[in-house]
């Protein structure tokens, strides 16, 4: 996110007074140089002479200056860091009497800050332009005196050219305080033009694969790994029929989550293959793969517009407010929506009411169940606070599953029991699968979650 | 200075000092330095000296070869501007640099006591404050309160400069001088009517850029959703229209901004015609020489950037005192929390009495909030393991910080082992007490340097044993590095019961003789949960504790478990003795823990579920 908005005020800063300003200061070099050669050519000397070391001088200050102020940033970013982590566990800081610890954390974050600060400080100081307009102005006089004495310069000449020399002032200046916003700009366009390229389907999508999905679901000793070293999921291979559920069990971390982006291609497998109905997701036309393929996140995101909307996201076509209502009271969703005071049309989001996890789930249930999909992948990771709420949230699941190939992870005891198959998952490896009863003889780890 | 303050939410801890009052706080931090600070200031003295001194120098120069010019004297001449120009580089230099270094440790010096201040304040300090806002208090604030003191500086600089170039204009000639300073204050007005636009245009676009992000953030965060469904094109469309709004008040902004130099440029242009014309004049009158006019022309430049640039500043100078108004008022606030006594008491048994007590999280008795605990009193005998159940009010948590003494009570007494609690030193009390909080909070370290937080002199074989003596110690193996993986941002790249599992590890670390743990509502995988349960009964053993409770199985392992109900103790007895009893616990069973039994159905006796068409 801070990409998104601090770049480009940084960009938009860089461009707007600065880039101005750099252009302004070009202006106010070429005119001057202008009437000097109209003057008198000799006299281009000096101003040619400050300009070319002008120029290696400010490339050199910026080269210096620019690891600096990026360090300083980086520094400051540290700083802030721990200390919203001390401040946000207060409690631990003192209810473990570490308060002398942190002191000691902050002070030497505080001083590495400090210490760029200064060094940036001296950096700046030495800022070689001045010194070099200083000893132009100087020889620039003597230059034109030379000249007057000659009789070459007349007296109000030698006032013009000192003149013209002093407005080579401003773009000295100028350039102390622009340059290192620009640089700051640069850097900011990088790491956005990184984000734009960033396109994690660059895949063609000419396949052509397109038809109804009946749900038969195979892994083919998959693996697939973020980045280049780590492997996430290894060697993983299961299969699910037509209307199956598959519950997934396994420590946060065990790759559960990444297994489900496979299946609507919202991940590729490093190797091995996934089949849908027994062609490689690969082969599947993206549009019609995933408007039959539903994910109910774990982290259930809504938009800021009211409940009716946010259910009718899910549908093809226009959905109608009867269809919308019939799709909440299948996701149980339908009492507590007409409860609230605007019903369907209450807003949801920073600007309108707060919904409960369970709320959020049913809602996006209500959302899977008019989309109609053939195969559902439901993270289910929702705490219910109350028995009640709890009820609920599983005859709404129960019912969306039905008839649909489903991918379920969940925590759920009463649901892995009832699944009609269950995988474990371990540090990305399928480690067991079978029915519950089958588990409950094969594996040990399986038999401690339910043989309290 | 509060009238300063405006557009920022003042909070209640917030006062207001006089200005002077602010001047002889902020001048205490620059004592220390006071050498470096007369350095500088005789450096910005000089290098004003210095580049007033250049165009005078030429201007003699001029008039000299009117004259009668020698070749050694011109070229001494143009030897002594060089000289100047070296000699103005070096002043900048070593006033930047001792300036720089001056204010990084002054800002280092407040960023140190305003951390302090922010370590011993008390919990309801950190209820009342969000934390955002306490650390832009250290960091942010103290950094505008740099970013003042280098503009007072430059101010400084810029003022003298103004002074050195008024006065030798004036005593070259008062005519020319007037008309160059008659355009002063226009300058002036016109930077202060800039800035008052500048202020609107401003907040208008920090609000066009609030609204662009909470779309952007919408769309960003939605986008998984959007893709799912193929819908990104209908996003894409509302974005278009928020940020189409942006742009326009974006163009606003850079129009303002964009017209304010070329405007004093203006000004000071027309300064110039005026002073070129009425000096032509003079000199063609002999009033003046050519030099001299050459040196007013100069001066102008001299004149007008300073004053502009003063103007220019004024409004983040403000910015910069109120910003250090807020960091003395983090630094002064009153602590809540007062010891009558530091007594270090020895290893504690953990026998725990509380009597009679009474509670409210307001900061003083006259204050309006509600009373949590009243007459309140409870015996926990050493070795005991409590549990402590109720709905969400009824004052579960506060038994527990009570105990911490992060909050002050107003009536009673609370005692440990006999003492007062009002009488201990609390460090040395707080590291006999083990405590989990439902959030633990982890630091964005290795799970080993997380779990040696209590004990820094920990050795690596203490820390692993600690970890190993959770459960069975497998949790460990199912970390990607073991105990050298980083937990990432507040733990967060582990499970919620991973963390729990390490501030458990981080506790037994620490051996400590009260336990009292705020057990988490969230569900967390059922493999955890196993390891979490068997950490728990390793950790409970031989020690005082107090658990609240959601987990059922916590409960049932529970020595006594008590019923709370608005602050007081409604029912206690055994897990089976409660149930038995059929009426609060019975009740709280029914509703917080009856889906956590092992043999639970959505569907209560039905066997067959709902049919779903």
């Amino acid at each position: 996110m801070a990409r998104a908005t601090n770049d480009v005020t940084q960009i938009g800063l860089m461009i707007a007074p600065n880039a101005g300003l750099i252009i302004e200061s070009a202006l106010i070099l070429i005119v001057p140089l202008i009437t000097i050669t109209l003057l008198q050519a000799e006299l281009l000397l000096v101003p040619v002479l400050f300009l070319a070391s002008f120029a290696v001088a400010v490339r050199a200050y910026s080269a210096e200056l620019r690891p600096v102020a990026e360090g300083q940033r980086e520094a400051f970013g540290t700083l802030n860091a721990r200390l919203n982590e001390a401040v946000g566990g207060i409690e631990v800081v003192q209810g473990l009497a570490q308060e002398r610890g942190e002191e000691q954390i902050f002070a030497r974050n505080a001083r590495s800050f400090r210490n760029l600060f200064v060094r940036e400080g001296e950096i700046s100081a030495r800022y070689i332009p001045l010194l070099l307009f200083g000893i132009a102005t100087g020889l620039a006089f003597g230059h034109a005196l030379l000249l007057f004495s000659r009789g070459i310069l007349s007296l109000g000449e030698v006032i013009t050219y000192m003149t013209l020399i002093e407005t080579l002032r401003t773009p000295t200046y100028f350039s102390l305080m622009t340059f290192a916003q620009v640089q700051l700009g640069i850097a900011s366009a990088d790491r956005i033009i990184s984000v734009i390229e960033d396109e994690p389907e660059s895949t063609p999508d000419t396949h052509v694969i397109s038809q109804p999905i009946a749900g038969a679901l195979v892994f083919e000793n998959v693996s697939f790994g973020y980045g280049s070293s780590a492997t996430t999921l290894r060697n993983i291979s299961f299969s699910a029929s037509p209307g199956e559920t598959i519950a997934i069990v396994g420590q946060t971390g065990a790759g559960k989550t990444t297994l489900t982006r496979l299946v609507n291609r919202t991940a590729l497998a490093a190797t091995g293959r996934v089949l849908i109905d027994g062609v490689d997701v690969r082969d599947w036309n993206l549009d019609s793969l995933r408007a039959q393929i539903a994910t109910i996140e774990q982290d259930i995101f809504l938009f800021s517009r009211s409940i009716a909307d946010n259910i009718a996201f899910g549908a093809r076509s226009n959905a109608s407010q009867a269809q919308i209502e019939a799709a909440a009271q299948l996701a149980q969703a339908h009492d507590f929506i007409v409860a609230m005071p605007q019903g369907y049309s209450t807003v949801i989001g920073e600007r309108g009411v707060t919904l409960s996890g369970g709320q959020r789930q049913r809602i996006a249930i209500a959302r899977a169940f008019l989309s109609d999909p053939r195969i559902l992948i439901l993270d289910d990771s929702t705490s219910a606070i109350d028995s009640a709420t709890e009820d609920q949230i599983q005859r709404a699941m129960h019912r969306v599953l039905e008839g649909r190939t489903t991918l379920l992870i969940t925590h759920r005891l009463s649901q892995i029991r009832s699944a009609d198959r269950v995988i474990v998952l371990k540090n990305g490896e399928l480690i067991a699968q079978g029915t519950h009863e089958e588990l409950l003889a094969q594996s040990a780890a399986y038999r401690r979650i339910f043989v309290r | 200075m509060g009238f300063l303050m405006g557009g920022l939410d003042a909070e209640d801890y917030d006062r207001s000092y006089g200005d002077g009052e602010l001047i002889r706080r902020i001048s205490v931090y620059f004592r220390p330095h006071l050498g470096t600070v007369l350095l500088v200031v005789a450096m910005v003295t000089l290098g004003s000296l210095a580049a007033t001194a250049t165009p005078l120098l030429i201007a003699r120069g001029i008039d000299s070869i009117v004259s009668e010019p020698t070749m050694q004297q011109m070229l001494g001449l143009a030897a002594l501007v060089t000289l100047l120009g070296i000699l103005i580089w070096i002043f900048n230099f070593v006033r930047q640099k001792y300036a720089a270094r001056a204010v990084g440790d002054v800002v280092l010096a407040l960023r140190e006591d305003a951390f302090r201040a922010v370590l011993r304040r008390d919990r309801s300090f950190f209820d009342e404050h969000a934390t955002g806002r306490i650390v832009s208090r250290v960091t942010s604030d103290t950094q505008d309160f740099a970013t003042v003191v280098t503009l007072s500086i430059e101010l400084f600089s810029q003022i003298a400069l103004v002074l050195v170039v008024s006065a030798l204009m004036f005593a070259i000639n008062w005519q020319l001088a007037l008309i160059t300073v008659a355009v002063g204050p226009l300058v002036v007005g016109v930077a202060l009517g800039f800035r008052y636009l500048a202020r609107r245009v401003m907040r208008q676009s920090q609000r066009a850029t609030a609204e662009v992000n909470a779309v952007v953030q919408e769309t960003v965060s939605g986008i998984a959703v959007a893709k799912n469904f193929r819908r990104e094109a209908a996003l894409y469309e509302d974005f278009q229209s928020t940020n189409a709004l942006a742009y326009r008040i974006q163009l606003q902004r850079v129009a303002v901004f964009g017209s304010i130099f070329p405007l004093l440029n203006t000004l000071a242009g027309l300064a110039t015609t005026g002073v070129v014309y009425a000096g032509g004049l003079l000199v063609f009158y002999q009033n003046v020489t050519l030099g001299e006019w050459y040196l007013f022309v100069q001066s102008l430049g001299l004149f007008f950037y300073p004053i502009t640039a003063i103007a220019s500043f004024w409004s983040q100078f403000q910015q910069g005192l109120a910003a250090s108004e807020r960091v003395f008022a983090l630094i002064d606030a009153e602590p809540v929390i007062t010891q009558a006594a530091n007594v270090a008491v020895g290893r504690l048994n953990g026998d725990i009495r509380f009597e009679g007590l009474t509670f409210s999280y307001g900061r003083s008795e006259r204050s309006s909030a509600p009373i949590v605990l009243r007459d309140f009193s409870l015996h926990i005998s050493a070795g005991q393991a409590l549990a402590v159940v109720g709905h969400t009010g009824a004052g579960k948590s506060s038994l527990i910080k009570l105990l911490l003494r992060f909050y002050e009570f107003q009536g009673g007494q609370l005692s440990v082992d006999g003492h007062d609690i009002r009488s201990l030193d609390l460090g040395v009390y707080r590291r006999q007490i083990g405590y989990v909080p439902q959030q633990p909070l982890l630091f964005s370290e290795t799970v080993a340097e997380n779990i040696r937080y209590g004990r820094p002199e920990a050795s690596d074989d203490e820390v692993l044993a600690a970890a190993r003596n959770l459960g069975d110690g497998s949790w460990i193996d199912d970390l990607p590095e073991g105990l050298e993986s980083d937990v990432g941002e507040r733990g967060a790249r582990l499970s919620l019961g991973q963390r729990q599992l390490v501030a458990l590890a981080r506790v037994m670390l620490q051996n400590p003789a009260i336990l009292l743990l705020d057990e988490a509502t969230a569900s967390i995988d059922p493999f955890t949960e196993a390891q979490v349960q068997a950490g728990l009964n390793v950790a409970l053993h031989g020690r005082t504790s107090i658990v609240i409770a959601h987990r059922l199985s916590t409960v049932v392992a529970a020595d006594r478990i008590i019923v709370m109900r608005q602050g007081q103790i409604v029912e206690q007895g055994s897990h089976d003795e409660l149930i038995a009893q059929g009426d609060h616990y019975a009740e709280l069973y029914s509703t917080y823990f009856r889906h956590q039994a092992l043999d639970y159905t959505p569907w209560g006796g039905e066997t067959a579920p709902i049919d779903t068409r």
